[in-house]
């Protein structure tokens, strides 16, 4: 499949802060990515960058095939031809969801301008409301609107900057899902940023978690989860420690360790009562249908682990656990 | 290295231009012509400094003593017609003070109609003692800027007072105590605030003075200027006015500064007013409407008599010019400020850093500014600029520039203000929606930017238009010779002491500021209702 889009060493350094460092990924057609991190760790610039809002960064960008950013190329945004969706929705307050959605088609002929608005209204399911002014709107409306204002462009690649953060939880994971399908079935490209990871996990085809500017990894949603690349992405993406490797060996025999620390999330800690390893419950979270136990091996050795919750427990019990690493992580102590 | 963008510019120049007349009055610190100042301290500024000094305090108490209560009883208690009467309580705002004045004067004087009257009806030679004095100005400037204080005031007990009196009250303190050691205290700030606003009027009010004779800096400046030709002498007298007009502006930021007390409880709508016996009914309402009828009902009435008395002798042709005049320099100081504010808030509403900020402040210096110290600053300005571009002499002086310069500087933060509201309704990402649609970016402000902005434009234009038409000193100081505004011509009547002709152009200007002042009222009501 070919590339939709492509960056190659992008940088930016504003006022002697280096806010991206060479970030590179591929994108193929139709895929949905997902720039995942802390606040400030630059995902909002560089969804802005490939954009064409931010001029002052360097570095090649490719969007199909084509330069649309390098050394002595820029285009500009209209040029680029992108789709963006805002956080606060950016909807004109004095528009209809009509004339929001028609709002950059003024080139386009007038029956070929209500063709693309009933397509956009059908798809966004606002049919009903294409005469409302936005004020009029739920949350989740309106950021269908903003969506279908984008979509109607026909861009070649469509961007979303943090688009369910102002929404409630509930709304949030739904709409998330509503509008994946949306770009599921226009074969969309596209770009998501957010520092919610249950949001990235249903949503994107590829993660790219970032740090302080920098890609961490660049990977399936399973691999991010499962084969962290570093210790930042391992405790960055779900729970789980990062114990001394040595520690662990000590009650599964056959285990190895090439290197001095390992992940253990809490799905590999297996409550078994048949166990001959014992633990002691130090800590303990009640998550309606499991428990979190914060467990003590008594070697030093401290994870956490997920069991059902009619497992009732009292915090200085011992109980009997399983350790079933299916992946092992590991890590030198430096990284 | 920031980019020097067109809007930056204009701000920058704004912001210099807008403060260069306030601090060109210093200027008369740096060379002192000791003959001059020798002559203003031994004659001129002990009588001005006393009088203003008992002139402000006269203002406040009268202020205090009638906004604070209104504000009293419309906040925290119900009774028959309150919605009406906490109406009428801000009515008074929207009739210039000289307008007041000269029909109390009017009415009376030594020689005043009732006085007159009151005088051969009871055979009392010389009982009455005449309101030309310090509490007759006072008197009347508390009638007029009373509202201020009543505002600031209701806003403080609304939101910080209610629900304390709920508090006590579950707690069994009584209401005289609540009041005293809660309720005001919480509302000082508020009410210091309105106060000050109060006594920036009263030092820059020009007409209402002149029509009592009563001499302050602004009328001294204008003697200074026109009746002894002393440009320097009004120039020591205005720099003097606004040093003191300064200090008062920064005890207004202060007490502005201490307004940021938690909100005691938070919904206000759901609480509810007490209701007031039909004795304490009746007193509130003969409070408040005697307060309205001298306040308000009296001058209307009154101008709208004599200028029908006078209407078949005095109104011709001339008074079509003094209209067309007062709305053609309202209108042009409209756009000006219009463009300049425009591109000031969307400048800073760009980037919000702190010579922004800074500029933005200093350019609303002008309404603090006394209108007759802007005008002599305005007229150094534009000297000094002429003289340093080797321009024609009195090129800008003479004409209709000086005029309009002084106004806008004058009113700038007028327009600014609602302005800079709108601008905060549009964010980055409306500009990124534009930039992303492929439209042009004038094609794209003009249907997209613009109409959100609308309400901000139209409040600007409303609020600027009805101030210009009320200005009075700079039109008299620095206006083009024989161009007759409708303020101007009630300056000549009264000056004149024809008091009932006077009453003519009144109703025009009371008129045509009434219109714009209902406009705004439903433009308030119906936003974005449709």
């Amino acid at each position: 499949m070919k590339n939709k889009l492509e960056l190659q060493n992008v940088n930016l350094t504003l006022e002697k802060n280096r806010i991206l460092k060479d970030v590179s990924f591929k994108l193929a057609d139709g895929e949905i990515a997902c720039l995942l991190g802390p606040s400030g760790c630059g995902k909002t610039s560089l969804l802005r960058i490939i954009a064409g809002l931010e001029e002052r960064a360097v570095g090649d960008i490719l969007l199909n095939q084509v330069q649309i950013q390098s050394a002595n190329v820029f285009s500009s945004p209209e040029k680029r031809r992108i789709g963006m969706v805002f956080q606060d929705f950016a909807l004109f307050p004095h528009m209809t969801v009509s004339e929001n959605i028609t709002f950059g088609l003024s080139h386009l002929k007038r029956s070929e301008r209500d063709n693309k608005l009933q397509e956009m209204l059908a798809l966004t399911k606002l049919t009903n409301w294409k005469d409302s002014y936005p004020h009029k709107l739920s949350g989740g409306q309106q950021q269908r609107v903003a969506l279908a204002r984008a979509l109607a462009q026909g861009p070649s690649i469509l961007l979303l900057d943090e688009p369910f953060s102002s929404l409630d939880t509930e709304l949030r994971y739904q709409l998330a899902q509503e509008i994946k399908e949306i770009l599921k079935q226009y074969k969309m490209t596209a770009i998501l940023v957010t520092h919610d990871q249950t949001e990235a996990f249903s949503f994107a085809d590829k993660i790219a978690v970032m740090k302080e500017g920098e890609i961490q990894q660049f990977a399936s949603p399973f691999d991010i989860y499962h084969r962290p690349a570093n210790n930042f992405v391992a405790n960055f993406i779900g729970e789980g420690v990062i114990v001394q490797a040595r520690l662990v060996s000590e009650f599964l025999p056959g285990y190895v360790p090439q290197n001095d620390s390992v992940l253990i999330r809490p799905e590999d800690i297996i409550y078994d009562t048949n166990s001959p390893i014992k633990a002691r419950v130090a800590r303990k979270f009640f998550r309606g249908s499991h428990f979190l136990y914060e467990l003590d091996f008594g070697n030093g050795l401290s994870v956490l682990s997920l069991v059902q919750s009619h497992h009732v427990h009292n915090i200085g019990e011992l109980i009997g656990v399983r350790i079933d690493l299916e992946d092992i992580v590991e890590f030198t102590r430096s990284t | 290295m920031p980019k020097l963008s067109f809007s930056k510019i204009v701000s920058l120049l704004v912001g210099i231009v807008v403060t260069i007349p306030i601090f060109i009055i210093y200027t008369s610190f740096v060379n002192i012509d000791y003959e001059i100042w020798a002559h203003l301290r031994s004659y001129v500024l002990p009588e001005l400094i006393i009088n203003t000094i008992k002139l402000v305090f006269g203002v406040s108490f009268g202020t205090l003593i009638l906004g604070v209560p209104l504000a009293y009883f419309n906040a925290f208690y119900n009774y028959p017609g309150r919605k009406l009467f906490s109406f009428l309580a801000v009515l008074p705002m929207s009739l210039p003070a000289y307008i007041t004045a000269f029909v109390y004067i009017a009415l009376f004087d030594i020689t005043g109609l009732w006085s007159l009257g009151l005088k051969n009806l009871l055979g009392l030679e010389g009982f009455f003692p005449g309101i030309r004095n310090v509490y007759g100005v006072s008197l009347v400037l508390s009638f007029c800027f009373y509202p201020y204080v009543y505002l600031m005031a209701k806003n403080a007990f609304e939101s910080q007072g209610r629900r304390a009196f709920e508090v006590s009250e579950v707690m069994g303190i009584s209401k005289s105590k609540t009041l005293l050691k809660i309720v005001l205290p919480l509302s000082r700030p508020w009410i210091i605030s309105g106060l000050m606003l109060v006594i920036m009027e009263t030092l820059a009010d020009f007409g209402a003075v002149s029509i009592f004779n009563y001499t302050t800096f602004t009328t001294a400046i204008y003697r200074s200027w026109f009746g002894l030709f002393s440009l320097q002498s009004a120039q020591q007298l205005a720099a003097l006015l606004v040093s003191v007009v300064f200090i008062f502006m920064t005890a207004e930021h202060f007490a502005s500064s201490q307004k940021n007390f938690t909100p005691v409880g938070k919904s206000q709508a759901t609480l509810r007013r007490k209701k007031l016996s039909l004795i304490q009914s009746f007193l509130v309402i003969m409070f408040s409407s005697t307060v309205s009828l001298f306040a308000f009902f009296i001058p209307l009435f009154m101008v709208g008599k004599w200028a029908l008395k006078v209407a078949s002798r005095d109104l011709d042709s001339r008074y079509f010019s003094f209209v067309f005049n007062s709305i053609e320099i309202a209108i042009l100081v409209v756009i000006i400020l219009l463009i300049l504010s425009s591109c000031m808030s969307y400048a800073v509403r760009k980037y919000k850093g702190a010579i922004g900020t800074t500029i933005k402040h200093l350019s609303s210096l002008g309404y603090a500014v006394p209108g007759s110290v802007l005008a002599v600053g305005t007229f150094l300005f534009l000297t000094f600029v002429e003289s340093s571009l080797k321009l024609p002499q009195r090129i800008l002086t003479s004409g209709l520039v000086a005029l309009l310069v002084g106004l806008s500087i004058r009113f700038y933060s007028i327009a600014l203000t609602p302005l800079t509201a709108s601008f905060l309704r549009v964010s980055d990402s409306h500009f990124h929606i534009i930039a992303l649609s492929g439209q042009k970016k004038i094609q794209g402000f003009f249907k997209a930017i613009l109409p959100m902005i609308k309400p901000g434009l139209l409040t600007a234009a409303l609020l600027v238009f009805v101030e210009v038409m009320k200005e009075m000193p700079m039109t008299l100081m620095t206006r083009p010779f024989g161009k007759e505004t409708l303020a101007i011509r009630i300056f000549e009547m009264t000056s004149e002491g024809e008091w009932e002709r006077a009453a003519l152009p009144s109703f025009f200007l009371i008129i045509v500021s009434l219109i714009p002042t209902i406009l705004l009222f439903i433009q308030s009501e119906k936003s974005y209702e449709k």
